[in-house]
């Protein structure tokens, strides 16, 4: 049977959406962003009770936060610790990609396996594995203990798209390189780097989310001295209702946003140097 | 030429950026590791933060670091679990905690409180049920039946736990709290068990009871914060609520109401980790947070929990005074939280009470 | 092209490359084995040693109908979490492989943006959008569209909302991430040789993204079994989860024994399922990494 000799070209086109999937597609976003909408209304709203949609604008709740050194600190401290465990992780990682993708030693299969298993264990054996384990070292409640527990959870989550762009990276460009002189650093520095950036940069952005926001692990840890923004929205959520709370996540809303376009516009101009170069 | 340019500019951002993190990192944080505590001078207290721990700030720990030169390191999150770890391990991470009365039958069983000193420790103006050998009590504190009187709509309010059970003349939906302990006591008291024959609890009694209610409560609510935002929002129109965020709410404009009348009447408590070098420093701070002046300053002015010092009436109004559990005609209305029983029973209570809920 | 290869002196740099690459393993390795190995270890010896050799507690966990109940409860809500996290999240990944650039990052920015959100601030918005005067019900009242307000909160479908949300951004990435590797001319070409748009779709592109949709959903299956927080707060008396369960044994009932027990078993629902998922489908090819 012959089909029709014309067919409209958009239906060869692989990179087309119909309409119906972009709703779907739409109606995901809006619903992971729905949250997001409530809590920067609330957060304009009362500082005394929760309410939605708020009866009254108002700075209080912000007022409320910068007069509140726990609170910063908290936010200070989860942001540290996040950040140098996403330091930590990526650099372990990238090395571990490297060694990985490349390597061509026993055991490969093994370690591939090993450096994933903390992604299958369960948040609270964790958290009750360190702290039977970190309370021996008195090193429960400080944020020490607290990246030292974060660094193999977020190890996968660096390995990963690290070792998937490394894949696909092709690897006559190092020795073109080499070729022309450079010593092993420079290659990897200035052609390597470069093209997997955008891996170890996903890679570094899940550390740093996951050491942020975890809530059971820092349950188990967090201390006098080292108190982290879930683990004290956990202990004051248990007897109260803290009305600050939409206001703190704006503010954290506000610096990711600022942070991911700053990560896009330093892309941009690189990749652009780049071409130049 | 440009190439140069845009290579120093490079650099540049390059080495502010670490500088600045440099900075960051070392300026405003501070150890990463615990700093070695001067003992004697120092004392590190675990509480439940919010405005509970702001009233045991205002009234206990300001004054107390005036008046003997100590600096407090105030932390939040107490629990038994912890206090374990560090007798456990010999390493102190809170010099005095203030516990849940479950936590301190707990940690009695497992001999991890401190007994009091009482030569050090002025037990003397202290109410009895506050009394026990490794802790004692420094509120009293209410569970009880709450309601939004607008949420109400004019209907007449339950004044009773079997009032609470009665869907029929009580109508609306409803909320209790996802435990065993208290519930199984209303539940007694509802089936007309009187408050002074509850303990040992009658459990097939209890479940029993408990089962007619399961159906109509919407809710089992699991922290502070979710009681109090329910009958704000008049998700619900009945609860169980704590009675200090349910005034709390009350200062803040809510119409909410609190019934007396079958509250389970409970303590919290102040210990000290068995062991806990700095514990003379502790219990010296015990004996001033004691006196009838100072509860009766958190009392008054700071937030609606009974004194445990029977003298500290003396400085509460008496407007103020019945709006506190331990208000003698209050008291009256109310069973006393058994925490012998509930330490021998939690684990397998708890056990048969989550069974129940799943079923 | 073979000039640009460096030559080789045959075996010996072979090993010394070897050795360089198995070096650069070796931190993240000695990390792992102290800080998570150990502390693992550490449970699984508390969980058989109360104080002596004992089975006791392992024992206990089987006999008892509760904790079984609740492990088959936990498995029970996960499964149907990680298929509403792939209902949603695959035609979402579908679309970013597809859409312009900034139609993508505006998209990839709302994904990350989800994520920096507190889990529990997250939930009370759920609590807010959700409740019997929540957002929902309120517009649906109002536009006529319901009579009386909707039960989505404190039952499971509280519980798939909650955690599907937090779900999504771990579900898309893999996805994405395979899909990214998929040639696209392939489609191109079943299309040109007849193929209708949907018969491309299932028997070309669904088949490639396999790989991705495992890996995904084997790490969301992974994370809603070690759960408890989100269901506690959005779910009703049905909904217990097991680390829930753990946590109790741990905090207020001090049975630290029991409760390594009851991790350790935990620890071995995910092992086994792991294998599972390694059998039939490979752990190179978690998150990229597709041949063709």
């Amino acid at each position: 049977m012959k089909k029709a000799a014309v067919k409209k070209t958009y239906w060869h086109d692989p990179m087309h959406v119909g309409w119906p999937l972009w709703i779907v597609a739409g109606s995901a976003v809006f619903f992971l962003i729905v949250p997001i909408l409530l809590l920067v209304v609330m957060s304009f709203g009362s500082a005394e009770i929760i309410e939605f949609p708020p009866s009254r604008f108002s700075f209080d709740q912000y007022r409320m936060f910068f007069a509140h050194p726990a609170w910063q600190s908290a936010v200070s401290n989860s942001l540290l610790v996040a950040s140098l465990t996403a330091v930590v992780a990526t650099v372990l990682g990238l090395m571990a990609s490297l060694g990985l993708v490349w390597g061509k030693f026993k055991g490969k299969g093994f370690m591939n396996a090993f450096i994933l298993s903390p992604m299958i264990v369960p948040l609270i054996v964790l958290g009750l594995a360190y702290y039977v384990s970190l309370v021996k070292l008195d090193l429960l409640g400080t944020r020490l203990g607290l990246i030292i527990a974060y660094t193999p959870l977020a190890l996968p989550f660096t390995v990963l798209p690290i070792s998937a762009t490394l894949r696909g990276f092709d690897r006559r460009l190092e020795h073109a390189a080499l070729n022309l002189g450079a010593n092993r650093f420079q290659t990897f520095m200035k052609i390597t780097l470069p093209i997997i950036r955008p891996g170890v940069l996903t890679g570094a952005i899940f550390a740093f989310m996951i050491a942020f926001d975890e809530v059971v692990i820092a349950l188990f840890i967090c201390g006098s001295d080292a108190i982290t923004l879930p683990k004290k929205m956990w202990d004051v959520i248990r007897y109260e209702i803290e009305p600050m709370l939409p206001a703190i996540s704006t503010l954290l809303l506000l610096l990711a946003l600022v942070v991911l376009l700053l990560i896009g516009f330093l892309q941009n101009r690189l990749a652009k140097r780049m071409g130049n170069g | 030429m440009k190439k140069k340019k845009e290579m120093k500019r490079r650099e540049f951002i390059a080495t502010t950026g670490m500088a600045v993190g440099a900075a960051l990192v070392t300026s405003s944080i501070g150890p990463f590791v615990h700093t070695t505590m001067a003992k004697g001078k120092t004392l590190r207290i675990c509480s439940y933060g919010g405005s509970y721990q702001e009233s045991q700030r205002k009234a206990f720990f300001e004054p107390f670091a005036d008046k003997f030169g100590v600096k407090i390191i105030e932390t939040s999150g107490p629990d038994i679990a912890k206090i374990k770890a560090q007798v456990d391990n010999n390493a102190y991470e809170w010099d005095l905690a203030d516990l849940e009365t479950r936590h301190v039958a707990r940690g009695e069983l497992e001999n991890l409180l401190e007994p009091l000193d009482t030569n050090v420790v002025d037990l003397s103006g202290i109410d009895k049920k506050a009394l026990r050998k490794a802790a004692v009590g420094n509120i009293f504190w209410t569970t009880s039946l709450a309601y939004n009187k607008e949420a109400l709509k004019g209907r007449k309010p339950a004044s009773s736990w079997a009032d609470f059970w009665d869907v029929k003349n009580f109508p609306g939906p409803r909320a209790l709290q996802d435990q065993a302990p208290f519930n199984l006591e209303y539940a007694l008291i509802a089936d007309g068990v009187p408050m002074d024959k509850l303990y040992p609890l009658d459990l097939d009694r209890a479940f029993k009871k408990m089962g007619e209610i399961r159906e109509h409560i919407t809710v089992w609510w699991k922290n502070g914060a979710q009681q109090i935002q329910l009958l704000t929002s008049a998700e619900v129109n009945y609860s169980s609520a704590w009675n200090g965020r349910v005034n709390v709410a009350q200062t803040k404009g809510v119409p909410l109401e609190i019934v007396w009348e079958g509250g389970c009447v409970d303590l919290d408590w102040w210990c000290i980790p068995r062991g806990n070098p700095n514990k003379d420093l502790a219990m010296k701070f015990i004996d001033f947070a004691l006196s009838a002046e100072r509860q009766g300053e958190q009392m008054a002015k700071y937030i609606a929990y009974g004194p445990t010092n029977l003298g500290a009436f003396k400085y509460i109004s008496d407007e103020r005074a019945k709006q506190l559990p331990s208000y003698p005609e209050n008291l009256k209305k109310q069973f006393a939280h058994n925490a012998d029983y509930w330490g021998a029973k939690l684990a397998e209570v708890t056990e048969r009470w989550k069974l129940w809920m799943i079923s | 092209m073979s000039t640009l290869i460096p030559k080789t002196n045959g075996k010996n740099q072979q090993q010394r490359a070897a050795l360089r690459q198995f070096l650069l393993v070796l931190p993240a390795l000695i990390a792992l084995l102290l800080f998570f190995v150990i502390p693992i270890g550490s449970i699984f010896v508390k969980s058989l040693f109360d104080p002596d050799l004992t089975f006791k507690h392992y024992i206990y966990f089987f006999q008892n109908p509760l904790y079984t109940r609740v492990l088959w409860i936990t498995l029970q809500i996960s499964v149907l979490a990680t298929l509403t996290s792939l209902i949603i999240g695959y035609p979402l990944a579908y679309v970013l492989r597809r859409a312009k650039p900034t139609v993508r990052s505006g998209f990839m920015m709302c994904i990350v943006l989800s994520f920096i959100i507190s889990l529990l601030v997250r939930n009370y918005s759920w609590i807010m959008v959700l409740q019997r005067n929540g957002v929902v019900n309120m517009l649906l009242t109002t536009l006529g569209i319901v009579e009386f307000p909707l039960k989505m909160l404190h039952n499971k479908i509280g519980v798939m909302v909650g955690m599907t949300h937090i779900f999504i951004p771990y579900i898309v990435f893999p996805i994405y991430s395979v899909m990214t590797g998929i040639d696209l001319s392939l489609e191109k070409a079943a299309q040109n040789l007849g193929a209708s748009r949907w018969q491309t779709f299932w028997r070309i592109s669904f088949p490639l993204s396999l790989p991705g949709i495992g890996a995904g959903a084997l790490l969301v299956f992974i994370m809603s079994i070690g759960f408890f927080i989100t269901p506690a707060l959005l779910g009703g008396r049905k909904e217990q989860m097991l680390s829930n369960l753990i946590q109790i044994q741990v905090v207020d009932l001090l049975n630290w024994s029991f409760a390594s027990a009851m991790s350790v078993i935990l620890l071995a629902v995910t092992l086994i399922i792991f294998a599972f998922y390694n059998r039939y489908l490979g752990v190179e090819r978690l998150w990229g990494g597709v041949k063709l």
